[in-house]
């Protein structure tokens, strides 16, 4: 009887550890990122009459994808932006801290003001690059001018530096993380698990999970899994040069007499778009009777899901649809013959 | 009978999480503790050795995953492979033939797991995936009938991956479990410190050997109840005629 009760138990506890588990890492899956964030680290930041301040801005890239061309701009507010040079690249996963140097003029008032910053930057995969423009605000505490202004020049408009400077807890924290679960899964394995050896894995859990999640390396996780990257599981390869129409093709293509409408469903993040994309635009060089019109599935989900583009909550792309007839032609396997196929189909 | 029901129930709620897609719900931040395919049209949580390649690929340290994978390996190690993996569970249905485990070969699976991420390194590609046999199950099959793959190459590749680990699976109990599977190498180093587990009570063992006529593993249960290759499944504590072996989940440890 004790070890039906204890059987009973094994299941119930090991169900309610599973269930734990899931429901902790679900947590912060309502939280839906953008590509950059950014915040004002000085907030208020207070710039004397007469003279400057600079405002530390520090963007985060947390998503999968190189950011370009940062650039930030003043829409409105008390002081004046001296010019910065964008921020060209920004690594996936990784922060920087941006200067931005601001002046107040001499006529400027004392109290507190608002300056609205547009920050427009881009990102790419492959050929296909979309640019997002955000707006952020930075609160401005106007002080008297200081007895003897600093007889400075507007500092060097750009400097970019590392947002954390390598400090050794960025060496010494992976390394001890690692070297604990090593020793403890030695240990474990030598002596089965003595307390010490439970203590190590405890704390190799909490600080991997507490320190990766303060990355948002959970985040990272989400958006890699999201990814239906054909080429990748093999369902086909991802070609890197530019496709190349048969002349027969091109024969087939321009004897089509009748208008087509052709909807190109993309994303960000498909690596077999961009070779779709160069075969559409090459065919409707050959036959202006043909168009089409381009759709990012993230953007538009609607038109995505409205189309069965997206199919069990999964986006599948690159995708052509022809609009009159609601076909549409998957992936980028001999893709001319089907594109052609589609394209000669009478409505 | 006993430890086999809730283990079907374990097994039915990791298929269950495995394609709880079907319902709609996107991508999750769960790391899935077994080897199932994220590129699964139906998959909300993501498959630890696919995301191990990624993060390689990017550079990252991962510490999110190495906490997941210490969770994980803490709570049930290669339990996991015996109670929830999906990939399991039909390894579990074929096992036929449950011939004896050869140890020293049952290593190779840990030269699988550091060649996956050597691959990924050295290639920056998932390399690992395009091989899998859960992606052929999971990803390539579905997305065929789905129009969106076609029969190429990659997919044959897939297929006849597939069919040989489902030829060797019919031929030898759990064969991608004992000698492939990456995953089971990663959870197996947890398995003699994880909370559940296999516990032996020696007065009571007779030494009949009953158990290992039982076991998919191919393991001997009575010598080996706590061997890296145990998954865990309990077969052995219902085949157990003298009741010496028990399954156990406890925080304290080894008494």
């Amino acid at each position: 009887m004790r070890r039906a009760k204890l059987r009973q138990e094994i299941w119930v506890h090991g169900l309610s550890l599973v269930f734990f588990m899931v429901a902790f890492s679900s947590l912060p899956a309502f939280g839906q990122t953008p590509i950059l964030e950014f915040s004002f680290e000085t907030e208020p930041l207070a710039i004397p009459q007469a003279d400057f301040a600079s405002a530390w801005l520090r963007v985060t890239n947390s998503s999968v994808y190189e950011a370009d061309d940062i650039e930030i701009a003043l829409l409105s507010g008390p002081v004046e932006l001296s010019p910065i040079e964008p921020i060209e690249v920004l690594d996936p996963f990784s922060d920087m801290l941006l200067e931005v140097p601001l002046s107040l003029g001499e006529d400027g008032a004392e109290g507190e003001g608002e300056a609205l910053f547009e920050l427009a930057y881009t990102y790419c995969i492959d050929d296909v690059c979309f640019q997002l423009i955000e707006e952020i605000s930075l609160k401005i505490e106007m002080t008297p001018a200081v007895v003897e202004p600093t007889n400075g020049q507007i500092p060097d408009p750009v400097q970019i530096l590392p947002a954390k400077e390598r400090n050794a807890w960025e060496l010494v924290f992976p390394m001890a993380v690692g070297l604990a679960l090593i020793a403890a899964l030695i240990a474990g394995r030598t002596f089965g698990r003595r307390w010490w050896v439970l203590v190590l894995l405890l704390v190799v859990l909490v600080a991997g999970l507490g320190y990766g999640m303060l990355l948002k390396q959970d985040q990272q996780a989400q958006s890699i899994g999201a990814v239906l990257c054909t080429s990748c599981v093999g369902i086909e390869r991802a070609p890197r040069e530019d496709p190349e129409l048969s002349s027969e093709a091109r024969t087939r293509i321009a004897a089509i007499s009748q208008e087509v409408e052709l909807l190109f469903f993309t994303a960000t993040w498909c690596q077999a778009c961009p070779y779709a994309k160069a075969m559409v635009q090459q065919v409707i060089e050959i036959n202006p009777r043909i168009s089409y019109r381009s759709i990012d599935v993230d953007e538009d989900r609607d038109a995505a899901k409205h189309y069965g583009i997206v199919q069990s909550g999964r986006t599948i792309v690159p995708a052509i649809l022809r609009v009159d007839t609601g076909e549409v032609v998957f992936g980028i396997e001999n893709l001319e013959e089907r594109l052609i196929a589609l394209l000669e189909e009478s409505p | 009978m006993r430890v086999a029901k809730p283990r079907r129930l374990g097994q039915s709620l990791g298929l269950l999480l495995g394609f709880f897609g079907v319902t709609g719900i996107g991508m999750t931040h769960i790391i899935f503790p077994g080897l199932h395919c994220y590129a699964c049209p139906w998959a909300i949580t993501v498959c630890p050795i696919g995301l191990a390649q990624n993060l390689i690929i990017f550079g990252t340290v991962p510490y999110f995953w190495i906490g997941m994978i210490v969770a994980y390996g803490l709570a049930a190690g290669r339990g996991f492979c015996g109670w929830f993996c999906p990939f399991g569970t039909l390894n579990d249905l074929l096992s036929f033939r449950k011939v004896k485990i050869l140890d020293a070969v049952s290593y190779s699976k840990f030269i699988v797991l550091a060649g996956t991420l050597i691959a990924a390194w050295i290639f920056v590609d998932t390399m690992f995936c395009k091989i899998c046999p859960v992606a052929s199950i999971e990803a390539s099959i579905p997305y065929l009938i789905m129009g969106v793959a076609k029969v190429n190459q990659p997919f044959l590749v897939h297929m006849g991956i597939l069919a040989g680990t489902l030829v060797g699976m019919i031929l030898i109990a759990r064969f991608w479990c004992r000698y492939l599977c990456p995953m089971g190498a990663l959870l197996s180093l947890f398995n003699r410190v994880s909370f559940l587990r296999l516990k032996l009570d020696k007065n009571r063992c007779s030494g009949c050997a009953a158990c290992a006529t039982d076991c998919p593993m191919g393991i001997e249960p009575h010598t080996q109840y706590d061997n890296h290759n145990c998954t865990k499944c309990g077969r052995c504590v219902d085949g157990c005629h003298m009741g010496a072996l028990s399954m156990d989940f406890s925080l304290k440890g080894s008494e």
